[in-house]
């Protein structure tokens, strides 16, 4: 049986208005607890470093594999395996170099032009 | 000895005379050709094979005259099933079938799609609700083709919610309003969803490209925000409390695929989320496609409606895609630049393909633009904005 217009516009109007406001009314939640969680998180990062006493900038290492990391992260490993790869290039070369300090690169910019991003991107979009 | 032969003559007469050979019709043929091109689009070309090969196989059983596997009269009164008559004298599909017309197998496929989704995109940048809620007026849109082209209210839903690009949904949709009177069935809109699913790379680059300007498929996103585990916590249990108050009818399938989400999150469960994940979906996934494959009898496809279906089935996509790639442009201009628009057509839930087709189509243009995780956003937001208008369009309906 043929449906009468003005019941059709009628579902098409209820249902474009329910499904946008249920979601806009999770963009609200979800934006206020985005909000209340990053408002958590600056206050407990200031808590932190106001606990923490000044620290002098460390002395240039003569050691390889004592690297200055100024990552909050402080990921040992990295460092360690980022030695290890410098140290056999040096070695393939003759040189001795020395690790002065790791820090992460920050860009505002999306990372595509990392490696890993890279590699990441190929995986990703592989079956195309 | 005569009479021996008499006998073994009248045996071999009856048992060809009720065997299927005798009562296979030129439409039994065809459909049974149909389903094996069904067969090679998901063995060959590997077309969503995980349902359509199951379908394909449910239809060619179906199809093959006098196996009583599956008996559409049993369920041709959506209001009055009789259950007992099914357990009673039912086939192995119209057991199965139950699964699906008593709405548990479409829940128990998000609670798994729950486990695997990772919402900390959606989380850390919730304005790609927006785009999942911009992409579902693909349904409602149909909608109002499906009415002009003289279906009932009933089957235009069922064919809208295609729109959804969600296979669960549509089966969940369709099965709940379609009756054995309706001139589709839930394998047509099955099939049609699955197919065009699969079709996603093809159908919307042309209409991005055409929607866009090089300059706004240039624009680079800013690196999300990191998103903590107790707002992963917080975001299943909120979403479900938010949309269940609002559209109870859309409760078990959200409600399902925040369970399934949280389960992951929680960390505490990973037995429950490898088994849903795994055993749970392939489960769940075999019993689905092959009982819904068996509601496509001749007389649901070898029609009109079915060509009606397909036609509106593309539309509906290729009016999701547009719709949110609309909306991406709107939050473009309103952000100054912020947001690329082609995230917009990730908003169809076809996850992760639509995004993947976002991330394609920008580095066709900067190959340095990585925009896949931003994609993600309206991707996840939209198996819950196409869940939203199913709940909706079930109580409308």
């Amino acid at each position: 049986m043929q449906m009468e217009w003005t019941y059709v516009i009628a579902v098409v109007i209820t249902g474009l208005a329910v499904v946008f406001l249920a979601l806009i009314l999770l963009i609200v939640l979800i934006s206020l607890f985005g909000k209340f969680f990053d408002s958590m998180e600056v206050r407990k990062q200031k808590k932190i470093s106001d606990s923490q006493p000044a620290q002098t900038t460390p002395d240039v290492q003569e050691t390889i594999t004592d690297a200055d990391v100024q990552d909050e992260d402080d990921d040992d490993e990295t460092v360690a395996v980022i030695a290890a790869a410098i140290a056999m290039m040096g070695a393939g070369e003759g040189k001795n170099y020395k690790i002065k300090s790791v820090k992460p690169a920050r860009s505002k910019k999306a990372s595509g032009s990392s490696v890993w991003s890279a590699a990441g991107l190929r995986e990703n979009t592989r079956p195309f | 000895m005569s009479e021996v032969l008499h006998i073994f003559t009248d045996t071999i007469k009856d048992l060809a005379a009720t065997s299927g050979f005798a009562n296979l019709g030129w439409q039994d043929i065809l459909m049974i050709l149909i389903s094996f091109v069904f067969m090679y689009l998901a063995i060959a070309k590997k077309f969503e094979p995980l349902l359509l090969l199951p379908i394909a196989f449910g239809m060619l059983l179906t199809n093959l005259p006098l196996t009583a596997m599956y008996h559409p009269d049993l369920f041709a009164d959506p209001t009055n099933i009789q259950y007992g008559t099914i357990l009673h004298d039912g086939g192995l599909l119209d057991l199965l079938y139950l699964g699906v017309k008593l709405q548990i197998f479409p829940p128990l496929i998000f609670l798994g799609i729950g486990t695997m989704t990772d919402f900390a995109p959606l989380i850390s940048n919730p304005k790609s609700f927006i785009l999942g809620a911009a992409a579902q007026a693909g349904i409602f849109l149909t909608f109002i083709g499906a009415a002009a082209l003289g279906f009932t209210a009933a089957e235009a839903g069922s064919i809208a919610i295609i729109g959804g690009a969600d296979g669960p949904t549509a089966i969940y949709v369709s099965s709940k309003l379609l009756g054995a009177g309706a001139s589709i069935s839930t394998g047509t809109i099955a099939l049609a969803a699955y197919t065009y699913m699969a079709l996603v790379p093809i159908i919307q680059p042309p209409i991005m490209r055409a929607l866009t300007t090089k300059k706004e498929r240039l624009v680079v996103m800013e690196t999300l925000r990191p998103v903590s585990k107790t707002e992963k916590l917080i975001f299943p249990i909120a979403v479900t409390v938010i949309i269940a108050l609002l559209v109870p009818s859309a409760a078990p399938l959200v409600g399902m695929l925040m369970l399934g989400n949280l389960l992951k999150e929680s960390g505490v469960c990973d037995r429950l989320v490898n088994t849903a994940q795994n055993a749970l979906m392939n489960i769940v996934t075999i019993f689905l496609g092959v009982s819904v494959g068996a509601t496509t009898t001749a007389d649901k496809i070898l029609n009109w409606e079915f060509g009606k279906v397909i036609i509106l089935g593309v539309i509906a996509f290729g009016v999701g895609t547009a719709s949110g790639v609309l909306f991406g442009k709107i939050m473009c201009a309103a952000t100054h630049g912020k947001v690329n628009p082609l995230i917009g057509s990730a908003g169809v839930s076809a996850v992760p393909m639509a995004a993947r087709v976002s991330q394609k189509e920008g580095a066709k243009e900067n190959p340095t633009n990585f925009l896949l995780m931003h994609a993600m956003g309206p991707n996840v937001a939209g198996v819950i904005g196409s869940a939203v208008a199913a709940g909706v369009l079930l109580s409308i309906i």
